[in-house]
């Protein structure tokens, strides 16, 4: 009995690996292959992914891999936040959470919050219709490569056409993020 | 009497081993007479990019990664081999080299009206004090934004090959407030570390002056093998 229940549990465990898997590699396809506007470049732009990736000169943009459904402008509608990485020159990686909103026909990007420079994400989730984020993010004495403030922050999808800092995003919020 | 705490440069110090701080006083002989850059320079960028190698993210990846957190596209112009299975910019002797060839390069274009591509064009600074201010900058925000802020400073009449005139056109250049503040702090934190490096650090300042010789002269094509569980590197 014990066994079948242990087997069973194993089971579930592959099957739910799998179902992710599965799903990433789908999204993978969609959001790695979308057109994001491009806010922080020399020249505001936009631009295609194609398989997760654009590179030109002074500007590389990746799309991480990770990714939230939400009916995050309250429409009714499944909208979708994913982490994109930005680089327009020099060594700077900045993650960003993209809201792709839904009119009811395709998903485009309208608005960008920028976490920070090599930031480390733990984890995304949806929650409320908003995007929860625990992340380790820069302080004072920091190496660039090594941000050790933990932070769980809540971010609201800011309205069409902002692209704002997480700094500027936690100022305007009524609601002071929950930290570690 | 309270103890006093050891700075950033002191903990890095204390990770500095004999074979580290040959491979920077090698790689600074890429630096020459011309500029301010020495040994002292790349302690700094290390410890403030990897934290003396503690913090280099991981193998293969496009973005910074490795000691000197460079580029993978950046790493490879200077001829690293950049894959999951085999990235140099993890091995000190070779990503250190790179900086310093990078960092010079910088140095060069600052140091003269330089035609990036975009057309976009930086002026000359010809003091090699304030020029250190840009290279760092471009090192961390890239040469186009740093020369686009340049034009920005001129256009307002400001003078261009000022940092304290050009810092201020960091946003109108294209960066986020947040980016703009980050690489003030850059420029500004970086020098400073140097500072206490050049005080506190057995590095020979003296090793720029060394020419360049045939052992420094890494190689880039090779094979991997393995050796008493070690992973060893032959140069075909």
């Amino acid at each position: 009995m014990k066994l079948i229940f242990t087997l069973l549990i194993i089971l579930f465990g592959v099957a739910a690996f799998l179902h992710k898997r599965v799903s990433d590699n789908a999204a993978g396809k969609i959001f790695g292959n979308m057109t994001y506007h491009i806010d922080d470049a020399l020249d505001k732009k936009n631009i295609t992914l194609v398989n997760g990736e654009h590179e030109e000169w002074e500007l590389r943009v990746e799309y991480d891999n990770r990714y939230v459904f939400g009916d995050f402008n309250h429409d009714g509608l499944k909208d979708v936040a994913v982490m994109i990485i930005e680089n327009t020159g020099g060594n700077q990686d900045w993650y960003t959470l993209a809201f792709l909103i839904n009119d009811g026909k395709r998903l485009a990007h309208k608005a960008t919050i920028y976490l920070d420079d090599r930031a480390i994400i733990n984890s995304m989730r949806a929650k409320n219709d908003k995007v929860s984020i625990d992340m380790y993010v820069h302080q004072a004495g920091d190496s660039m490569g090594g941000p050790s403030k933990r932070v769980k922050e809540l971010y609201e999808y800011p309205g069409p056409n902002t692209f704002v800092s997480r700094k500027q995003m936690l100022e305007n919020s009524q609601t002071p993020p929950r930290r570690f | 009497m309270a103890k006093r705490q050891p700075s950033d440069v002191d903990t890095w110090l204390g990770r500095e081993t004999g074979h580290t701080r040959k491979a920077l006083e090698n790689a600074s002989s890429y630096f020459d007479n011309k500029d301010v850059l020495t040994v002292n320079t790349l302690e700094a960028i290390y410890g403030q990019e990897s934290s003396f190698g503690i913090n280099r993210r991981t193998r293969g990846m496009n973005g910074a990664a490795g000691d000197f957190h460079l580029e993978k596209k950046t790493a490879e112009r200077y001829g690293l081999v950049v894959s999951k299975k085999n990235d140099q910019r993890f091995d000190i002797d070779y990503a250190s080299i790179a900086a310093a060839r990078y960092l010079k390069d910088l140095d060069r274009i600052f140091g003269k009206r330089s035609v990036l591509s975009e057309g976009r064009t930086t002026s000359p600074v010809r003091d090699v004090l304030e020029r250190k201010k840009f290279v760092l900058a471009a090192y961390n925000d890239g040469e186009g934004q740093i020369a686009r802020a340049q034009y920005l400073a001129q256009e307002a009449g400001k003078d261009p090959a000022n940092w304290n005139d050009v810092q201020q056109f960091l946003e109108q250049a294209g960066n986020t407030s947040a980016k703009a503040g980050e690489t003030r702090q850059y420029v500004d934190g970086v020098p400073k570390n140097e500072t206490e490096f050049a005080d506190k650090s057995l590095a020979d300042k003296k090793a720029k002056d060394k020419k360049i010789g045939k052992s420094k002269g890494l190689c880039v094509n090779g094979h991997w093998i393995t050796k008493d569980h070690h992973h060893i590197f032959i140069c075909d």
